[in-house]
């Protein structure tokens, strides 16, 4: 009788161990649910392809994604909406989760630069970031309280140049759509921006000297109810040479 | 001023065909059922409907000529009066009356002198001050003819001047009207369809049916030699049709008629009054040579007398008092002679 | 019931925003530069706005309602369109006939040097597109209920039609009117999309309030919240000055 019990006893924990440790022969259960992931305008070609790529890969995984500028996304997740990873374009937009403990340590996992679109033709002759002084021109950037317009303000204040935009879009991509229509003579947007609308707009590059980097950070939401998808996600994100490879080839640089 | 109207105006396929003259200085009533263009025609005059060919004259002014002149209504010398008189609310009455001189240039205070000189002279000067919505059915026409007249025009346009009114007030109305265009030296045409205000008020009748005119003349003429059905159940007497041949009309539809008017030949019209129909329950004998056997169609009392429809060859009106009825002791149905005097009847051309 | 509901569901939101407003901050908030600069432009062009869809809109209303204009079926559904569509869709359709590149817009950048984008003009011109037609509907409804009987009346009398229209037609539709200047006005002061689309967002040049709402809204909530706050007080102010006037016209 005790035999039998000890054997019981045994067998049972040999298998309870089993589920803690997934192995390659699929002991473990596949990967599944749905993610509602929020992100940030700058965003909405590339992370569509990485979201793919994740349910692909895992393919009983759904991912929902929602774009807006980074702080707005901030805002939604303060106020509550069910959203379980957050990509910013920059770290003080998601602070503000962090000091509210909102969202887990937030991590770094693309970069991004700043570059000066033109429309097409560059109508207004700009060949270097001193040219956005000229009086009269119509530029265009994102409000300072979106990260491009943070970016933008320490991109002039770096270079020391006396700009005045006309307008402070609510976000990037609004900046871009403008430059496009040839509404604005030239607006200050992400390197991934002109890329994504190639044949319609031209660029003048910022030396890398003069530039100022975005850097991109994603935070799993403390609230979220898929905490191992979420995090698998993230990992996903930052390391998975699929994911990096996208960002690579839609011209987000290296993370580190 | 004479006018001088010669056209056809059509509206929504109604079309209204005019060709009279209206004598300077005359008042004419233009006479007709409900949707005979009696309207119409008052707009057209006015100004404020175009005509689809022909002319109005007048005076020496061409107002209307197809194809290029219109001359619109401020350029007439019309003064209208509505029908519901159309008084503009947020305006005293002073203020509407002084409207057309003030908009045809005159000064603020000159048109209020014009105004107030209109208020008393139709005896309203305390209602200066009101609102239209302020004043009395009867009042309110004095103000709108008030405000007609403030402009002085050759011309005087009345919509159904008395239609607005109750029984009692249109009494009084009429006559103060029948001063009031007395004292008028234009034209005046006003448009009715109660055969009274145009025997009373008017010179002269314009009989207006479904577009046309079918009649025109003074209102005894009308009275005694109604050409058409609708003018003789206007006038309340029996209209006859018939061929006329020495002395004798061969009446449309059957029956026979001895009438006065020997000479008369070839299709003619024939005038009995109600009031000469004598009604019998047994064949008469005597002088009357038309006597004729028929049936009670109807019984309509009117204030004094009976008017007792007949079916008959020909069918007839006849007037007769309650007392008669009561002898006759008639209903619908009853069968009844009918007889009337030769001389009774007034035959003429048609 | 269902009144009750829908009367809760309208003022339920408003009592949230009362109480949400951070009170102490407030006089600071409304009276800072950016928010006095944005109450500024808001009113001037809500009212320049109002002025240009009466100029434009009246007549309009008039023609459509007298049906003096062939087609006015059609007419009237082309001056409804921008009721129907999204705001942010008519900036997009403003740009397209009069941003630089645009239909017209091209012609008057290319031969007078004249932009609208980033303009304050340009915010006129965003609000008026998208408030006209409140006031075009209102007036003709006003036109039509209108016997054409006083119109008559002032022409037999010697006015011509510009008298006819400013001292009987007008005077006589008041009522309408204002309701309709109201209703156009409370509209140009909340337009967004349409301005932001089309404008741009600038503070002092093309930043009005709702704007400056959803700019703040990017960064400090409570403030966000202050601006909408006097938002809320002048319309509310406004609409309480004219209740006598709404009454009134009731009556009679």
């Amino acid at each position: 009788m005790t035999k039998m019990l000890h054997g019981f006893v045994a067998i049972a924990f040999v298998v309870g161990l089993g589920a803690f440790f997934p192995s390659a022969s699929g002991a473990a259960p596949k990967p599944s649910g749905t993610l509602t992931v929020s992100a940030a305008a700058s965003l909405t070609d590339v992370f569509p392809v990485i979201a793919d790529a994740f349910e692909k890969r895992y393919p009983d995984t759904e991912i929902k994604l929602n774009f807006a500028g980074s702080s707005t996304l901030m805002n939604q997740v303060i106020a509550g909406a069910p959203v379980d990873v957050i990509a910013t374009a920059s770290k003080s937009t998601i602070q503000i989760g962090i000091d509210s403990e909102l969202v887990a340590r937030p991590l770094r996992f693309t970069k991004n630069f700043l570059t000066i679109a033109v429309p097409l033709g560059n109508p207004a002759n700009i060949s270097k970031i001193s040219d956005l002084q000229r009086d009269g021109l119509l530029l265009g950037v994102c409000d300072t309280a979106v990260p491009c317009g943070s970016a933008a303000v320490e991109l002039f204040t770096k270079n020391t140049l006396d700009v005045t935009a006309v307008t402070r879009e609510l976000d990037v991509r609004s900046v871009l759509a403008k430059v496009i229509s040839g509404d604005l003579d030239a607006g200050i947007v992400y390197v991934t921006d002109v890329k994504s609308a190639e044949n319609r707009v031209e660029f003048v590059q910022i030396p890398f000297r003069d530039n100022v980097v975005a850097t991109y950070h994603i935070s799993v939401v403390a609230d979220t109810r898929e905490q191992q998808l979420a995090q698998r996600f993230v990992n996903f994100v930052r390391f998975s040479t699929t994911s990096q490879g996208i960002m690579r080839a839609f011209g987000f640089a290296k993370p580190w | 001023m004479k006018i001088t109207a010669n056209f056809s105006a059509i509206r929504n396929s109604f079309r209204l065909s005019i060709d009279t003259i209206f004598s300077a200085g005359t008042v004419t009533a233009v006479l007709g059922p409900n949707g005979s263009g009696k309207s119409t025609l008052l707009r057209v005059l006015a100004g404020l409907q175009g005509i689809d060919s022909g002319a109005i004259v007048f005076g020496n002014q061409v107002v209307n000529k197809t194809p290029s002149v219109h001359v619109a209504p401020q350029g007439r010398s019309v003064g209208v009066v509505f029908q519901d008189y159309a008084l503009f609310p947020h305006l005293s009455v002073m203020e509407n009356i002084a409207f057309g001189p003030r908009s045809l240039g005159s000064s603020k205070k000159v048109s209020q002198v014009r105004a107030q000189s209109q208020l008393e002279s139709l005896g309203i000067t305390e209602l200066g001050h009101r609102k239209p919505n302020q004043i009395s059915g009867g009042q309110a026409q004095r103000v709108a003819l008030a405000r007609a007249l403030a402009i002085e025009p050759s011309v005087l346009l009345l919509d159904e001047p008395l239609a607005a009114l109750d029984a009692q007030t249109k009494e009084s109305v009429r006559t103060e009207l029948e001063k009031q265009i007395d004292g008028f030296d234009g034209c005046v045409i006003f448009v009715t369809h109660d055969p009274l205000d145009a025997m009373l008020l008017a010179d002269r009748v314009v009989v207006l049916e479904d577009g046309s005119i079918t009649q025109e003349g003074t209102p005894s003429e009308l009275a005694a030699r109604p050409e058409t059905d609708y003018v003789a159940t206007l006038m309340g007497v029996n209209l006859i049709r018939g061929v006329a041949n020495q002395g004798v009309l061969q009446v449309e539809g059957g029956g026979v008629l001895s009438v006065p008017q020997v000479d008369l030949r070839g299709e003619a019209l024939a005038v009995l009054r109600p009031e000469a129909v004598t009604l019998h329950l047994l064949r008469p004998e005597g002088s009357a040579r038309n006597v004729w056997q028929g049936s009670v169609r109807a019984l309509t009392p009117m204030h004094d007398r009976i008017r007792v429809s007949i079916d008959a060859s020909p069918p007839v009106i006849a007037t007769i008092t309650h007392l008669a009825l009561a002898d006759l002791q008639l209903s619908v149905g009853t069968p009844i002679w009918v007889s009337a005097k030769t001389l009774t009847i007034e035959a003429f051309a048609k | 019931m269902p009144g009750l509901v829908a009367l809760l569901f309208l003022v339920i939101p408003l009592i949230a925003l009362i109480v949400q407003t951070p009170w102490e901050a407030f006089p600071k908030i409304i009276s800072s530069p950016e928010a006095l600069e944005a109450l500024r432009l808001s009113l001037v062009t809500s009212l320049v706005a109002t002025a240009f869809a009466a100029l434009f809109g009246i007549p309009m209303a008039w023609l459509l309602a007298r049906e003096i204009l062939p087609f006015t079926g059609l007419l009237r559904a082309l001056v409804i369109v921008p009721l129907l569509l999204p705001p942010v869709v008519s900036g997009v359709a403003l740009l397209e006939a009069l941003g630089r590149r645009g239909l017209v817009g091209a012609f008057l950048y290319d031969t007078l040097g004249i932009t609208f984008p980033f303009t304050t003009v340009g915010v006129v011109i965003a609000t008026t597109f998208v408030a006209m037609p409140f006031l075009v509907i209102t007036m003709e409804g006003g036109f039509r209920s209108l016997h054409q009987r006083y119109e008559d009346a002032a022409a037999t009398l010697g006015a011509g039609s510009r008298r006819v229209f400013l001292r009987i037609t007008m005077p006589m539709v008041a009522p309408a009117a204002i309701a309709g200047l109201v209703l156009c006005w409370a509209r140009a002061l909340g337009e967004f999309g349409a301005t932001i689309t089309f404008a741009g967002n600038f503070p002092g040049v093309t930043q009005t309030m709702p704007l400056a709402v959803y700019t703040a809204l990017e960064s400090d909530r409570s403030v966000a919240i202050a601006l909408s706050m006097v938002l809320l007080v002048v319309s509310v102010g406004v609409l309480v000055a004219l209740r006598g006037k709404y009454l009134q016209t009731r009556a009679s």
